[in-house]
């Protein structure tokens, strides 16, 4: 209970961040909308119909009041909800993502197990560059929202994901491999893959907790990707209303994105004793 | 060992910038124009050579050193010949870019902004983590507000922030693009250090401080701080790699530095756009050596 609590205050948190922080940034829908030769009063009139006047303590209460009823408010652009539009990009986002993370841990799994570190570190933080270029050479022909471009954008992310997930995971395997029970097991004459499989139950739950706080270096990626491949993703849509300054929807966006983490990590709190059911005893 | 290569790796990307202007410039490091002899015009870029390139110069100089890389960053018509997209030859070592620039010299110049804004957004976020996480460590009801805080911020998707707040923003100098790069990692930084500051202020030396009468900035000064910045150089280093990819990502989406200055990022731009793998293939290397380089310094299990 005190674990929900404490991920709902985040999440107000993240909103009044976002809030301030996107309201201290000039840059004004009207002028964008009527051009910079419309009059000042026709600009006045825009911002009073998008609900903009006011004083910003006012509109931010007021948003936060609507964001604790889930409304996300309304795109400046074309007026529709922003939650409608953030569901309807959610699918193909969700799906790249997954790609990338199961291409990511089936990369550094591998590579952490691998001793030679000078060896392996190069060719972690190298891979940018044949990923990158396939990715991105897939270009060359448009492909649309097709299988082809997902997997190139997927091959896109790993630079940006497999060094982070490297890292943490030989670290969290080394000491999961120098443990007095890994030694026993060893010295009793596992098999590696025995000795894999155990060392990873182990640490079952490190490891997901691992993913669940790579969840917003993900989500960056994946805006990233989106936008260089046009995939109709969350992505895109934040590149598009970044390009007609619609404040809303970004805002939506950043709200999303936080509380896909936060939920990921409350779920995993929640489960912690299911995956290791020590901390039951420990208790 | 590896300490010492990511140092090396490092000092070469540093030394390349520093060095720009003589490894690729409009005009050459040595020549003798109508019987006058200029040293090293192109970083001086003397009035009487002004709106010559060493293409032209070739013709009129008697003699004449070029630089390694004959062309500068924004020379589109060099020798006065538009040719944009060429692949690599033995003129254009790494092709040209869209507008007919040399793509070896945009990437020698854009080493430059990697040098501005990495150690200056690592100098901003550290130094932000740092006093917000020393104010955690001293303060209880501050580090109620503020771990929250910290917490909140950390489950943000940067880059949708960074991008968010660039792009609303407009335009950008490397200034800016460091300051708006801080923001984003400052809770990495605040985490960090607070847990460090956290394990000082409950050791005997801060208590004995304390107990003979310091004032809380005194302590937080002289006792903590020293001791708290443990984690700094391993926070450096991951700042400095996030710093050049976040560069990177910003201006391969056409949110980074402003045009015409050249950067990596505006490589990648173009690549996405062009797909021509001499868009591509250089700026990724050249992150990839500045990331692995920071990744490197601190590998400490040698």
């Amino acid at each position: 209970m005190r674990r929900v609590l404490g991920a709902v205050v985040s999440f107000a948190l993240v909103g009044v961040l976002t809030f301030v922080l996107l309201e201290l940034v000039p840059g004004d829908v009207s002028a964008q909308r009527l051009g910079a030769t419309s009059s000042a009063a026709a600009r006045a009139s825009l911002r009073d119909a998008l609900g903009l006047s006011g004083s910003a303590s006012t509109r931010g209460l007021r948003y936060l009041a609507h964001v604790a009823r889930l409304d996300l408010g309304r795109s400046l652009v074309d007026g529709r909800e922003v939650s409608e539009k953030v569901a309807e990009r959610l699918p193909s986002t969700a799906l790249l993502a997954t790609l990338s993370l199961i291409m990511t841990w089936s990369l550094a799994l591998p590579l952490a197990l691998w001793r030679r570190r000078l060896l392996v570190l190069t060719l972690v933080y190298a891979l940018p560059v044949p990923a990158l270029a396939i990715g991105l050479l897939a270009l060359g022909a448009p492909y649309g929202a097709s299988v082809a471009t997902f997997l190139c954008a997927a091959v896109a992310l790993l630079p940006l994901l497999v060094p982070r997930t490297h890292g943490q995971l030989a670290r969290a395997l080394d000491e999961a491999l120098q443990s007095d029970a890994l030694r026993t097991l060893r010295a009793a004459g596992a098999t590696p893959s025995r000795l894999l499989r155990a060392a990873l139950r182990t640490h079952a739950l490190r490891l997901v907790t691992l993913v669940a706080l790579e969840l917003p270096a993900l989500l960056s990626g994946v805006v990233l990707v989106e936008s260089i491949f046009g995939l109709p993703g969350l992505g895109l849509l934040a590149f598009d209303s970044l390009a007609a300054r619609d404040v809303p929807t970004l805002l939506g966006l950043v709200l999303v994105g936080a509380a896909i983490t936060i939920g990921c990590t409350l779920a995993v709190d929640l489960l912690a004793s299911r995956l290791d059911p020590r901390l039951d005893h420990a208790a | 060992m590896r300490r010492r290569v990511g140092i090396a790796l490092l000092l070469c990307v540093a030394l390349v910038a520093a060095a720009a202007d003589l490894l690729a410039s409009d005009l050459p490091l040595y020549c003798v124009v109508d019987g006058h002899a200029y040293v090293l015009p192109c970083l001086a870029a003397p009035d009487a050579l002004r709106g010559l390139d060493q293409q032209a110069l070739a013709t009129r100089a008697t003699s004449l050193v070029g630089t390694p890389i004959a062309y500068g960053p924004y020379a589109q018509r060099p020798g006065g010949r538009l040719v944009p997209l060429a692949s690599p030859s033995a003129a254009h070592l790494l092709g040209t870019d869209d507008r007919g620039r040399d793509v070896a010299a945009r990437l020698v110049h854009g080493a430059r902004v990697v040098c501005v804004i990495g150690p200056l957004a690592v100098a901003v976020y550290l130094a932000f983590g740092a006093l917000v996480g020393i104010a955690c460590a001293l303060r209880p009801w501050v580090d109620v507000a503020l771990s929250r805080l910290i917490e909140a911020s950390l489950s943000i998707p940067a880059l949708l922030l960074v991008l968010a707040v660039q792009g609303l923003r407009g335009g950008g100098s490397a200034l800016q693009l460091a300051l708006v790069i801080a923001l984003a990692e400052w809770p990495f930084a605040a985490r960090l250090t607070r847990a460090e500051a956290l394990r000082v202020v409950a050791s005997p030396h801060v208590l004995a401080a304390r107990g003979l009468g310091a004032s809380a900035a005194r302590i937080a000064w002289h006792h903590v701080l020293p001791l708290a910045l443990g984690p700094a150089r391993v926070l450096a280093a991951f700042g400095l790699g996030q710093a050049v990819l976040f560069e990177a990502a910003l201006g391969a989406l056409g949110f980074g530095v402003s045009p015409p200055t050249a950067s990596w990022g505006e490589l990648l731009a173009q690549a996405s756009q062009h797909a021509r793998w001499w868009l591509l293939l250089p700026p990724s290397l050249a992150i990839g050596v500045v990331v692995l380089g920071a990744r490197l310094l601190v590998d400490d299990d040698d």
